[in-house]
């Protein structure tokens, strides 16, 4: 772990000393604890799930504290307008943490806009999509904190914007243990988290069939090749009367997907993905989807803890994908 | 009265006489001081700057005059406007309070002295003039007649802004200034700045508006340039337009040149195209300790290089 930085479980009163001593803090909890912590530079999300070094638990009255430092860094929020100009506040030299809560408008317009912001992938930018309590998911309703003011939202996404010396450098990484299986080659008219259509080798097909039949269960994500990034969109959801899919985040219209072919032992491949030094890992989060498919209760994974979360962030929205960031030397 | 219509307030003082909406500018408002308080001064001292912004841009001194000593407003404001013919400023309006200056331009040809009068279907923001937010009314020529697409004064039908200012914002852009930063040069909101520059990505108009040399200029300076292709450098269109795999390190580089060379593919205007090289770039030029890597395979791109006038 960092040596700079320390990220852990701890109880809010410790949170609260961390945030008293001027730290800048990304945390992950429970609503009722978040809201007990005092003003300061930090920026929340809920959620009860988290990978720590013991492995995969759910806690409720611990919190998940990631610790950035002293340095000048600085909480905003946006709304859904706002959102776009989110890395043009972020530091020339630095990193952005950003939490949006799960089924807000926010979440969304940063799933299907991400990619168009001014210095999109110019400047690291890495995050995660706050939740509930899967027993909760009816009643309850995912929130971030803007640790400022203390203010609570479900529908503004928070960020710490944190700068860094010359000599460093943020480095984003993700580890995504799923590649594209053999299966056809799937492209979409349009950008959307709610598909009905899609065309399979250039041929009009109907995306419901296609996902009862091939997505395993619906665990299965759909796998992108960017480059040599493998980018997934998870199934959440088929609504056969509508004839519609919905996903964790949207298919781009224009970009090939294949169905994904399944991991075998998520543990034992994520340990075996994980570089054997991540040098000082400053912040890490998992997939609320890994954590369930793959049995991680319990289990660890290598160096990178942090919370489990409802959709992760590096860069652009993901799903069923570990991120970490590291902060380097800068060559 | 926080709208002074000059053309109007000319009827009138001439006692509604319909002479040319035209109000003559005397020459001494080339020497009337403009400072910062434009706000609360009267329409003489906005007059007056665009005077002296018309005398700067034209090398005139201050104590000079212009046509026996007095200056028509339009006539001002046609030549800081660097209108060309047909198209001459018919009035304009100058709002003190909001700083805002509406120029409304015809080329109807006049009628036994007086000029036809068509109601302006379109209204665009221009670059400033001077401290004043301009914006542009005017009706586009019909097809045919004029390429509205050539003239920097005007702008595309349905849109906010004209060409001269689209070139504006994307050269600064294109000069490494972020939206903000553009926004307060330019005095534009970052709306209209994001509007003009996803209009030109997705090459909606189908226009180019020769940033070409523009943007060579503005290639980084420095030890970059020494290892980093110019802007015009064939590598950068071959490496966007080909789905030759490159080896990368970095998450940020992969999703770049995904993402770009998705779009590209389906570009068509040019200045687009050059956008997408200029982020492509300005990533490398940011990057350049950490992609020494992928730094060393660009020069395979430049192998089959057609040249970005290809």
């Amino acid at each position: 772990m960092s040596k700079t930085t320390q990220a852990g479980m701890m109880t809010p009163t410790e949170a609260a000393e961390l945030i008293k001593a001027g730290r800048a803090l990304a945390i992950a909890g429970d609503e009722a604890l978040l809201a007990t912590l005092p003003r300061g530079t930090w920026v929340g999300g809920s959620t009860p799930y988290f990978m720590t070094g013991d492995g995969g638990q759910c806690c409720r009255d611990r919190l998940f504290v990631q610790d950035l430092g002293d340095g000048d860094a600085s909480v905003h929020h946006y709304d859904e307008i706002t959102l776009r100009n989110v890395l043009e506040d972020a530091p020339e030299n630095g990193y952005s943490i950003i939490i949006l809560p799960a089924g807000s408008k926010v979440l969304e317009a940063y799933a299907h806009h991400a990619p168009e912001f001014p210095d999109m992938y110019l400047k690291p930018i890495v995050g995660w999509v706050s939740g509930v309590h899967l027993d909760e998911l009816a009643q309850g309703k995912a929130v971030v904190f803007d640790g400022r003011s203390g203010e609570c939202f479900s529908d503004r996404a928070v960020v710490l914007h944190v700068p860094l010396d010359d000599s460093l450098s943020a480095v984003v990484h993700i580890v995504n243990l799923f590649e594209a299986g053999t299966g056809p080659e799937l492209t979409f008219e349009a950008t959307s988290r709610a598909v009905g259509r899609c065309r399979v080798d250039g041929q009009p097909h109907n995306f419901v069939d296609l996902v009862l039949r091939e997505s395993g269960q619906q665990q299965l994500p759909l796998v992108a090749d960017y480059c040599g990034a493998m980018v997934n969109v998870s199934i959440q959801s088929v609504d056969e009367q509508a004839g519609v899919v919905n996903l964790y985040a949207p298919v781009f219209e224009g970009v090939s997907y294949r169905f994904a072919r399944p991991v075998e032992d998520y543990p034992t491949a994520f340990l075996a993905a994980m570089p054997d030094h991540a040098g000082n890992l400053v912040f890490g989060c998992n997939c609320i989807l890994n954590y369930l498919y793959s049995e991680l209760e319990g289990r660890t994974t290598a160096e990178l803890t942090g919370p489990i979360t409802f959709g992760e962030v590096a860069y652009q929205l993901l799903n069923q994908t570990a991120v970490f960031l590291t902060v380097e030397p800068a060559a | 009265m926080s709208v002074f219509d000059i053309g109007f307030m000319q009827r009138r003082q001439t006692g509604g006489h319909e002479v040319m909406p035209e109000r003559y500018v005397q020459v001494q408002y080339f020497l009337c001081p403009v400072g910062l308080g434009l706000k609360s001064r009267p329409i003489d001292a906005i007059v007056g700057c665009l005077a002296r912004e018309y005398a700067a841009r034209l090398g005139v001194s201050r104590h000079r005059d212009f046509q026996g000593g007095i200056v028509r407003d339009t006539e001002i404001c046609r030549q800081l406007l660097e209108l060309k013919e047909p198209w001459v400023v018919d009035r304009i309006k100058v709002d003190a309070q909001r700083r805002e200056l509406h120029a409304y331009l015809r080329t109807g040809k006049s009628w036994f002295g007086r000029p036809a009068f068509v109601q302006p279907k379109s209204c665009w923001r221009h670059a400033n003039v001077g401290p004043l937010k301009t914006y542009i009314h005017a009706s586009l020529p019909e097809q045919g007649t004029e390429s509205p697409e050539a003239v920097p004064f005007l702008g595309p039908a349905g849109d906010d802004y004209t060409h001269g200012l689209a070139h504006k914002v994307i050269e600064c852009l294109n000069a490494g200034l972020g939206y903000r930063q553009v926004c307060r040069l330019l005095d534009i909101d970052v709306y209209l700045a994001w509007q003009i520059r996803h209009a030109i990505s997705e090459g909606v108009h189908g226009t180019d508006h020769g940033f070409e040399g523009a943007l060579a200029e503005s290639a980084s300076p420095g030890a970059a340039r020494q290892v980093i292709p110019p802007t015009g450098d064939p590598v950068w269109f071959n490496l966007l337009a080909s789905d030759t795999l490159m080896d990368i390190r970095l998450l940020s580089l992969k999703l770049l040149l995904a993402r770009s060379r998705q779009e590209f593919s389906g570009l068509t205007s040019h200045d687009a195209k050059i956008l997408r090289v200029n982020t492509l770039r300005r990533f490398f030029i940011k990057h350049e300790k950490q992609l020494g890597h992928e730094i060393a395979q660009l020069a395979t791109f430049r192998e089959s290089a057609e040249g970005i006038d290809s």
